[in-house]
């Protein structure tokens, strides 16, 4: 299903040029996180030409198939205030009850707390920042970590990582900068994870910088 | 029970609820100081210890002096404090004392045991910084003394009234390092015809994180030194609308402490109180020292 999503984002990069405005490309991007898949219906169906845009999605989803898939292999959050260890039952307590991630490991001297993401789950990053503020500290950046393939989607430069769940749309730096031949790799790529702007509740997609990327080995690439 | 045991014991009744909300209302990693952190073990735990309290030396004007009746107190007191989060900024919670007092003279000994007076408390959050390896934190507090305790004859174990406190508490961890400061004002009402003078109390504390020297993967056992001042300034108390020139006073304590941390839930710690100010008013009792041993679980 998602290497379909994945491939009918190609298929509407292609539509890019006929559809014109970005809000639109956002409503493309948001349709491959199965999650918000409804909220992105919503905004479709109030504009006729997104209308034809995901006819177009849908027939392009069963018509292609991809062979390259990734994954997040960690996520770790820098948490300030973790300064004391008789504090920090807390946050693991709050951390554990996310849904789709496992073995929060916690460690004092660096100030993070790093998990794992579990089976075919998507990583709620709100969620995340949620739980270290619930747990009584202060949630900064999210760093994430895993093997995805780099594409050109309604020209913006994204990388959809483990099965198309996940989906960064890539902020400009010089790693990226770096990868500009490179499109449509896979890569290993280590990146930070930007909040979601608080004048923002439509949009589902995220911003990632990426810090390090790298043309993934065959190994790291699952078939 | 002579006059003059009455004198000197009655003021001592609440001497004694004067230095217990300070010790058993911290919540943190100081062990006689409060702490504006509160997660994880100070957060949603119980936390009880045994305190000693012992007072043999009679003082006037804060010079010792023969007591021709020998007489000494030994109080220990066994708080249950109960501390619950609400919000990860607001905590509500209540202490509930056991005590146990005996004294020894020429005239004979008496001794009596029972439930003191209960304190309830709601401490908020109100100062955060939080940046890596590092916080610091303000909170606020109020409490109630409930009269819970009897407070009939020499030996009392409550005050008999309802008393009121407000407190401010800092404090600021880096790395292997804590510094805690607090200040109390306890407004004491009366309860017939005795009114106990207001209490200001101030504490602080400096902590030390001896082992492990690197702190990585949570949890790991730990052990925590601690150097606290523990200060009590009380204000003459009136009975019946007359001032007795015998109770209140100032009192300062040195307080070293150590603490074992073994794990995510529990803790141990011991600390000895060592007078280096005892200024009561009038003829009193003097504290000679006063020690505790308690233990913190977190049970939510």
């Amino acid at each position: 299903m998602t290497a379909s999503v994945r491939s009918a984002c190609w298929a509407i990069e292609q539509f890019t040029a006929y559809l014109h405005g970005v809000v639109f490309e956002d409503i493309f991007l948001g349709l491959a996180r199965s999650p918000d898949l409804f909220a992105g219906w919503k905004g479709i169906a109030m504009k006729s030409k997104t209308v034809v845009a995901v006819a177009t999605l849908l027939a392009a989803s069963f018509a292609m198939v991809s062979t390259a898939v990734a994954q997040i292999s960690t996520v770790t959050v820098r948490v300030d205030g973790l300064a004391c260890p008789f504090c920090a039952y807390s946050l693991e307590k709050h951390i554990k009850a996310i849904d789709g991630t496992k073995d929060p490991v916690i460690n004092i001297e660096q100030g993070i707390v790093t998990l794992t993401p579990v089976g075919d789950k998507t990583v709620d990053f709100d969620a995340v920042r949620e739980a270290v503020k619930q747990a009584g500290f202060t949630p900064r950046e999210i760093v994430v970590e895993g093997v995805g393939r780099m594409e050109t989607i309604g020209g913006r430069a994204t990388l959809i990582a483990e099965d198309g769940r996940e989906l960064f749309v890539l902020a400009a730096n010089d790693v990226l900068a770096g990868l500009e031949e490179g499109r449509r790799e896979v890569v290993t790529f280590r990146g930070t994870v930007a909040p979601r702007r608080k004048d923002d509740d439509r949009s589902t997609l995220r911003t990632l910088t990426l810090l390090s990327a790298t043309p993934a080995a065959k190994g790291e690439v699952k078939k | 029970m002579t006059i003059l045991q009455e004198r000197l014991l009655a003021p001592l009744v609440f001497c004694l609820f004067a230095i217990l909300p300070a010790a058993s209302s911290a919540q943190g990693p100081p062990i006689n100081t409060d702490t504006p952190i509160m997660l994880g073990i100070e957060g949603r735990g119980f936390r009880s210890f045994l305190k000693v309290v012992r007072m043999d030396e009679l003082l006037r004007d804060g010079d010792e002096i023969p007591d021709l009746m020998d007489r000494s107190v030994t109080v220990f007191m066994y708080p249950i404090a109960l501390p619950y989060n609400l919000t990860p900024t607001t905590q509500i919670g209540v202490i509930a004392p056991f005590l146990t007092k005996d004294v020894e003279s020429n005239a004979g000994d008496d001794s009596r045991s029972g439930f003191g007076d209960a304190t309830v408390f709601v401490k908020k959050l109100i100062v955060q910084v939080d940046r890596r390896l590092e916080t610091f934190r303000v909170a606020v507090k109020a409490s109630a003394k409930l009269p819970t305790g009897d407070d009939e004859g020499a030996l009392a174990l409550g005050t008999g009234s309802f008393d009121y406190g407000f407190s401010a508490v800092a404090g600021w961890i880096k790395a292997r390092w804590g510094l805690y400061g607090e200040t109390i004002y306890v407004i004491n009402t009366s309860d017939s015809g005795v009114d106990f003078g207001d209490r200001f109390s101030y504490n602080t504390a400096i902590g030390y994180r001896l082992l492990p020297k690197r702190y990585t993967r949570y949890p790991q056992p730990q052990l925590n030194l601690f150097l606290e001042l523990n200060g009590n300034v009380v204000g003459r108390s009136d009975i019946n609308g007359v001032e007795n020139p015998d109770s209140g006073g100032a009192i300062l304590f040195l307080s070293p402490g150590v603490q074992y941390v073994g794990g995510r839930r529990w803790l141990i710690e011991a600390s000895v109180q060592v007078p280096i100010l005892d200024e009561p008013n009038g003829t009193q009792l003097g504290t000679g020292w006063a020690a505790s041993l308690g233990t913190r679980l977190l049970v939510f």
